[in-house]
């Protein structure tokens, strides 16, 4: 196939690419042993989130290393939850009974809570603003 | 492994679902100042978020064809399998914000205390006063965070994990999708306000909503989900039994 070659993207090195995939499962498995030694009850990922952002402010990994799989997998976050959420269907006998608190809880909590925490934010960040005294409320 | 078709099937619709939105939202741009159905269509393309058209298409398909849900899950472990790197990978925009972030800690924590009580308390009151057993209500509590952690949590507090794990998934979806809407409410709300609201709310679904306005929304919402994961761990075991059965 004599194809002319068209420019590839500079960014995306295969090999790069697997060896920060190896990281990456290599701070999932950090994180969960982090998670088991000191018996918390936050998931081995969520650990591994930190100690990622640590290794790489501390400068122990270069971020060239884990930039492009993260990019990957951070570009299409939202797919991998897809299962979870077709999951709902197998739950419905759970619901009936409380559907309506449970449905209130998802809709009107979670409004409330994205409202409250973005609200208490900018209430924070123009009274941290001693300069700025017009715009409050 | 199971059946390759749920996993194909799953990436097609996912796939078309992505393409509907990118085209419905070129409506916005439609030329001309007058109200037409393509400028509409693009102003409600937020509501098309691909996961949630993904989830009620495959939904109706699965329910259509009789097909059990364990089936599915068994096709698709692969997607759910990369969740887990997926929340690792965060730690990419966490630290490339890093330097912004660890100055305005204090006010961030502040912020994410108060919204993640009020993701506890907005989640178990409505079941409170409804009457549901205790079961139901802390299954509901930790409903605001990542999957993993609040299946931990419910069961360690004597919750449904599988019923935690639907709630959250479906806070993430209607967080993601309404987030930007309700936000609006409160003017422009951009940054740190938006992203924190968006990880402290609808963790990773809100997150990577967050990530596709800005890497900058995204490192706050990525913040925003790991602080309210790790509070939230403390504040259900720790303060809600207590609250809502008090010691006599």
């Amino acid at each position: 196939m004599n194809q002319p070659k068209v420019n590839q993207p500079q960014s995306i090195d295969s090999s790069r690419l697997l060896g920060g995939f190896g990281v990456i499962f290599l701070f999932i498995l950090l994180g969960q042993g982090v998670s088991r030694f000191f018996r918390l009850p936050v998931s081995g990922s969520v650990i591994g989130m930190v100690l990622l952002a640590l290794a790489l402010g501390s400068g122990i990994l270069p971020l060239t290393l884990v930039e492009d799989a993260s990019k990957l997998l951070l570009q299409h976050l939202s797919l991998f939850f897809v299962p979870a959420g077709v999951g709902l269907l197998a739950y419905g006998a759970l619901l009936k009974g409380n559907w309506i608190p449970i449905a209130l809880a998802i809709v009107g909590g979670t409004m409330v809570t994205q409202l409250a925490t973005a609200g208490i934010h900018l209430f924070l960040l123009r009274n941290g603003r001693l300069t700025d005294h017009t715009e409050e409320g | 492994m199971g059946n390759l078709i749920f996993l194909t099937g799953t990436l097609l619709v996912y796939a078309l679902a992505q393409a509907v939105q990118s085209a419905l939202g070129k409506g916005l741009y439609a030329p001309g100042g007058k109200v037409s159905l393509r400028k509409f269509l693009g102003t409600i393309s937020v509501l098309f978020h691909p996961v949630l058209v993904s989830v009620l298409v495959i939904m109706l398909i699965l329910s259509l064809t009789h097909t059990p849900y364990e089936e599915y899950a068994k096709g698709t472990e692969g997607i759910t399998f990369l969740l887990a790197p997926s929340v690792v990978a965060l730690g990419v925009p966490l630290y490339r914000e890093w330097k912004r972030l660890k100055a305005e800690m204090g006010r961030i924590l502040v912020t994410v205390t108060f919204g993640s009580l009020v993701g506890i308390f907005s989640s178990v009151l409505p079941a409170l006063f409804w009457g549901s057993p205790s079961e139901v209500i802390f299954s509901l509590a930790p409903r605001s965070v990542t999957t993993p952690i609040a299946m931990n949590i419910a069961l360690a507090t004597g919750g449904i994990p599988s019923l935690t794990a639907s709630v959250v998934v479906a806070t993430g979806i209607f967080g993601a999708v309404a987030g930007p809407v309700v936000l609006a409410i409160l003017g422009k709300v951009e940054g740190s306000a938006f992203g924190l609201a968006m990880g402290v709310a609808s963790h990773g679904i809100g997150t990577a909503r967050a990530l596709e306005i800005g890497m900058g929304e995204g490192a706050y919402a990525a913040l925003g989900l790991c602080l309210n994961g790790v509070l939230t761990s403390i504040l259900v075991p720790g303060i809600l039994p207590l609250c809502l059965f008090p010691p006599r």
